[in-house]
C-alpha cells in the first residue's frame, strides 16, 4: 500500500536521522501531536520552525559580522533558536545554540564565530532532512486526502 | 474531598461546568444564587462552584505565553492532549493585557523566560501581584542558576526545553496547591480570630488582624521569593492549620503609618527592624513582625521604580514614555503617575505588591473620557470632606492623570488625594471608585470595581441614575490612583503630601479595610469596618450614590453602622467576594463562608461583589476607600490586598455582558459605590 510505504519511508528516515543525532525523540512527541482534525500539524510547525531559524540565522551572521559584534542580540537570539530547535526535535543545532550563546556571552568573538559556522552546518542538516520529512507527510497526507475522497 | 472538588470546580473550564451547571456544593450558592455569572470573557466555564471532581484537571484553563511560535505551537498541542482549555499568546504584553481583560478566566500561565517585549520574570511577578495566579516558567536554559532564579521570582514551576507532555499533564497541581494553601490561610485567619480581638482590643484590627493573618500566609505561601525570609515570624504557617496560633499583627493604616514614620526617620537604607521597633513603640510588635512588614516595604518600593522603569515597554497605551530616573518618592511617583508614565497597573502593583498582594487591574475597558471627567472635575472636594489634606500633587495628578484613564486607575492606590478629586468631580453617582481608592489599595479597587460592576450588571436599570450613561465615566475616579502611592509618599516624609498622606492614612481606615474586605480573611471585614468608621462620614458624602440596586439600599445602612457591626459583615462578605467567581476563590470563599457564617456572604453574593476579581489585586481601590489612601491603606492594603488576591476576589468573573462592557459597568457601580455601599453591601 502506498500509505503504509510512504510511512514506512517516513519512519525509516526519521530513524536515520535518529541515528545521526540530528533528531531526537522530541521530534516523535511532536509527530504524535498530529490529528485528524489537524494533520498538517507536523508540516506546520516544521515550516514555521524553518522560517524563523532561516531569519535567525540571518540575523545572526549579522550581527556578528557587524563593525562591532552584538553580542547581546547574538545572545538572545541563539537562545532563542535554542529553545526552537529543541522543541521540534533537532537537538545537534540546539547543542550549536547553546555553544554559540555561551561564546556570545564571553563576548568572544572568534569563538562566536566559529560557533555561528558550526550552527549553520547543523541547520542545514536538521533542514534538509525536516524537509524531506515535509515532502514524505505532504504525500501522505494528500494520499490521504484522496483515499478519503 | 470537598475542597479538592471545589477546586476542581474551580479549575474546570466550560466543559466542565457545563455539567455543574448551578448547583454545585453550597459554595456555589453565592455564585448562582445572586445570578451573577462567572462567565469569563471567553464565553467558556462560568466560575460558579461546580463541584466536577471526577473531570478535573480537564479543562483546565491554561494561557501559554512564548516568542517562540514554534513552541507555542507545539505546547498548545500538547496542552489540548491533556484536555486543557489552551490560550496562546506570543507577546508578554499582549498575554498580560488578556489576564487582566478576563480575569478569572485562567488558571495557570506559563511563560517563556527571554521574551523581547517583557522579561518572562517581570510577566510572572506582575501576574502574582495581580492576578495571583500560578505561574510555571519555561526556559531552553536549564542551568542551576537559571532555574534558581525563577524559583526567586515566584515561579510555580520551571520547565526546561523541550517540554514533554508529561511534564505538562502535570500542572494542574500548580493550581490545586496554590488553592489549598489559600484556603488554608483562610481558615487559618479565622481560627486565628478570636486570639486576635483579645489581642488588639479593637474591634477593627481584629478582623484585620485574621486578614493579616490570611494575607500573611497567603503571602508566604504565594511568593515564594527568597527575599521574603522573614515573612514567618509572626505568620501562621500555611500548611499548619492546626498550630501556631500566633497571633497576627494587623498592619493597620495607624500603624504602617507609624512604621513609615519610623523608616523615614532612620531613612531607608539605615532602617533595622529593631530600630524600627523601638521608635514605632507598638506594645505587642515584635521584631519580626516589624522585618517582615520591612521586607515587604522594600519589596514594593524596589518594584515601583522597577516598574517606573519598565514602563515603556509594557502594553499601556496610556503611559507615557518612562523616566528611567524616575525615584521613588512621593512627589515622584505622582508626577510619573500623572505624566502618565506609571501605568496604573503598575501603580496598582506596586501597591498591591506592598500591601499585599492582590493588584488590582485596571479595568481594560474604562473609557478615557470617563476618566477624564473624573479627574478633571473639582478635586478638591473629597479630601477636604474627608478630611484628608491633600497637596498639590492632587491638583498635579489629576490633570495629569486624566489624560490616562487606566493609569488612574492602578494608581488608585497610589494617589488617594488624586483619588479624592477625581471622585468628587465626576458625578457621584459615577465617580470612580477608583479615585478614593487610591489611597486604599488596588485591591480594594478591585474589590469595588467588581462589585459595582457585579452591581451594575445587575441592576442596570436601578443604577442607570447612579451610573454615568457611559461607563467611562465611572472610570474617572482612576485618574487620581496615578499619583503617586500613598505608600511612597508616606516614605517621603517631611513633605506635605507625605504628611498629607499621613494624615489622610489614618483616615484611610476604610481604604484598607476596603481591601481587607475583598480579601478571603477576616481582615477586609475588619477592615470594612474600620473603615466604616473613619470613613462612614465620608463615604457619607459620596453614599449620595445610588448604588446598584442591592447596593444603593445598604449604603444607607452602612454610614449608620458601627465598625462592629461593619467589620463583621464584612468578614462575611469578605468571604463572598472571594468566592465570587474566581473558580480557587469559590473554593475559599466557601470555606470562609463556612467560619464566618454566611450571612454576610449573601450579600457579597451580589452581582457585583462578584466583580470584586475584577478589580484584581488591588487595583483600583472604589473612590470612598482612597478617601483614606496613602500610607495606611498601603499598609493594611499589603495585608489585606494579599488576601484578596488569594481569596480570589481579585479575579473578575467575566460578566456576560463582555469585558469591555464589564469594565465599564463595574466601574460606574463602583464608583457608586461610596464606603457606606461597600459597608452595605457586606451588612447588606
Amino acid at each position: 500500500m502506498v500509505g503504509t510505504d510512504l510511512r514506512q519511508q517516513l519512519n525509516n528516515y526519521i530513524q536515520s536521522m535518529r541515528d545521526q543525532g540530528i533528531l531526537d525523540n522530541q521530534f516523535q512527541s511532536v509527530q504524535a501531536l498530529k490529528t485528524e482534525e489537524n494533520p498538517h500539524f507536523v508540516l506546520e510547525t516544521v515550516t514555521g520552525f524553518c522560517n524563523d531559524a532561516d531569519n535567525g540565522i540571518a540575523q545572526m551572521t549579522r550581527y556578528l559580522e557587524g563593525p562591532v559584534v552584538d553580542f547581546t542580540n547574538l545572545t538572545g537570539l541563539s537562545h532563542f533558536l535554542r529553545g526552537s530547535s529543541s522543541s521540534i526535535g533537532g537537538i545537534r543545532m540546539a547543542l550549536a545554540c547553546r555553544d554559540l550563546r555561551r561564546a556570545s556571552e564571553a563576548n568572544n568573538k572568534q569563538g562566536c564565530i566559529e560557533g555561528m559556522a558550526r550552527l549553520k552546518h547543523e541547520y542545514n542538516s536538521l533542514k534538509e532532512g525536516l524537509n524531506n520529512i515535509s515532502q514524505i507527510e505532504r504525500q501522505m497526507i494528500g494520499n490521504a486526502q484522496r483515499g478519503r475522497q | 474531598m470537598a475542597t479538592m472538588q471545589r477546586v476542581v470546580a474551580a479549575a474546570q473550564s466550560s466543559v466542565s461546568t457545563s455539567g455543574g451547571g448551578g448547583g454545585g456544593g453550597g459554595a456555589t450558592n453565592y455564585a448562582s444564587s445572586k445570578g451573577v455569572a462567572a462567565s469569563c470573557a471567553s464565553g467558556t466555564a462560568a466560575t460558579e462552584l461546580v463541584v466536577i471532581s471526577d473531570q478535573f484537571p480537564v479543562g483546565l484553563r491554561v494561557l501559554v505565553v512564548d516568542d517562540d511560535v514554534t513552541c507555542l505551537r507545539i505546547l498548545e498541542q500538547m496542552l489540548r492532549r491533556c484536555r486543557y482549555q489552551v490560550t496562546t499568546c506570543s507577546q508578554a504584553t499582549v498575554a498580560l493585557n488578556l489576564l487582566r481583560e478576563r480575569k478569572g478566566c485562567f488558571d495557570v500561565v506559563l511563560s517563556d523566560v527571554h521574551m523581547p517585549d517583557m522579561d518572562g520574570f517581570k510577566l510572572l511577578e506582575l501576574v502574582g501581584l495581580e492576578m495571583d495566579l500560578p505561574v510555571i516558567m519555561m526556559s531552553a536554559d536549564g542551568r542551576t542558576s537559571a532555574v534558581m532564579r525563577g524559583i526567586r521570582h515566584g515561579a510555580c514551576d520551571y520547565l526546561i526545553k523541550p517540554i514533554r507532555e508529561e511534564e505538562l499533564k502535570n500542572i494542574w497541581q500548580h493550581v490545586v496547591r496554590k488553592k489549598w494553601n489559600e484556603n488554608k490561610e483562610v481558615e487559618h485567619s479565622g481560627s486565628m480570630e478570636e486570639n486576635d480581638r483579645h489581642k488588639r482590643g479593637n474591634d477593627d484590627s481584629e478582623y484585620a488582624s485574621s486578614a493579616n493573618e490570611g494575607t500573611d500566609g497567603i503571602l508566604k505561601a504565594q511568593k515564594k521569593r527568597s527575599n521574603v525570609k522573614d515573612e514567618d515570624d509572626g505568620e501562621l504557617e500555611n500548611d499548619d492549620p492546626s498550630t501556631s496560633k500566633k497571633p497576627r499583627v494587623v498592619w493597620s493604616v495607624e500603624l504602617h503609618q507609624q512604621f513609615v514614620s519610623a523608616v523615614n526617620q532612620l531613612g531607608l537604607d539605615k532602617a533595622v527592624p529593631k530600630r524600627i521597633l523601638e521608635l514605632m513603640n507598638v506594645p505587642g510588635l515584635t521584631r519580626e513582625n516589624v522585618a517582615s512588614h520591612l521586607q515587604k516595604f522594600r519589596l514594593y518600593l524596589k518594584r515601583l521604580s522597577g516598574v517606573a522603569q519598565q514602563q515603556g515597554g509594557v502594553s499601556n497605551t496610556m503611559c507615557g514614555p518612562v523616566d528611567p530616573n524616575v525615584k521613588l518618592g512621593r512627589f515622584d511617583i505622582q508626577a510619573l503617575a500623572a505624566s502618565g508614565q506609571i501605568p496604573p497597573q503598575t501603580l496598582a502593583a506596586l501597591h498591591a505588591e506592598l500591601l499585599g498582594r492582590p493588584t488590582a487591574n485596571l479595568i481594560p475597558g474604562m473609557d478615557q473620557p470617563t476618566l477624564l471627567q473624573a479627574s478633571v472635575q473639582g478635586p478638591k472636594r473629597i479630601p477636604i470632606e474627608h478630611g484628608v489634606a491633600f497637596g498639590q500633587p492632587l491638583v498635579k495628578c489629576q490633570s495629569n492623570v486624566s489624560k490616562h484613564f487606566p493609569q488612574s486607575m492602578i494608581s488608585s492606590v497610589e494617589d488617594v488625594s488624586a483619588g479624592f478629586g477625581v471622585w468628587p468631580s465626576n458625578n457621584v453617582n459615577t465617580v470612580v471608585p477608583s479615585s478614593n481608592l487610591s489611597g486604599l489599595s488596588t485591591q480594594n479597587s478591585n474589590m469595588l470595581m467588581d462589585i459595582l460592576q457585579q452591581q451594575q450588571r445587575q441592576q442596570q436599570q436601578s443604577q442607570q441614575q447612579s451610573l454615568p450613561p457611559e461607563p467611562s465615566r465611572t472610570i474617572n475616579v482612576q485618574p487620581s490612583c496615578l499619583v503617586v502611592p500613598s505608600q511612597s509618599a508616606s516614605f517621603q516624609a517631611g513633605n506635605s503630601p507625605a504628611s498629607v498622606s499621613q494624615n489622610c492614612s489614618f483616615n484611610r481606615n476604610s481604604v484598607i479595610d476596603y481591601s481587607l474586605l475583598s480579601s478571603q480573611s477576616n481582615n477586609s471585614l475588619v477592615n470594612i469596618g474600620h473603615f466604616s468608621n473613619g470613613d462612614l462620614k465620608t463615604t457619607g458624602a459620596l453614599s449620595g450614590y445610588s448604588g446598584p440596586g442591592s447596593i444603593s439600599p445598604s449604603v444607607s445602612s452602612c454610614s449608620g453602622n458601627a465598625d462592629s457591626s461593619m467589620g463583621r459583615q464584612v468578614q462575611s462578605s469578605t468571604i463572598t467576594f472571594g468566592n465570587a467567581r474566581q473558580p480557587g476563590f469559590v473554593h475559599n470563599m466557601h470555606d470562609i463562608q463556612g467560619s464566618y457564617g454566611s450571612k454576610t456572604g449573601e450579600v457579597l453574593d451580589q452581582g457585583p461583589l462578584q466583580n470584586l476579581g475584577f478589580v484584581g489585586k488591588g487595583t483600583c481601590i472604589p473612590s470612598h476607600f482612597a478617601v483614606d489612601e496613602f500610607e495606611s491603606p498601603m499598609s493594611n492594603m499589603n495585608h489585606g490586598k494579599l488576601f484578596m488576591e488569594n481569596n480570589g476576589i481579585r479575579v473578575k468573573q467575566e460578566p456576560s455582558v463582555g469585558f469591555m462592557d464589564n469594565t465599564k459597568v463595574g466601574l460606574p457601580v463602583l464608583q457608586q459605590f461610596s464606603s457606606n455601599d461597600i459597608m452595605s453591601v457586606f451588612t447588606e
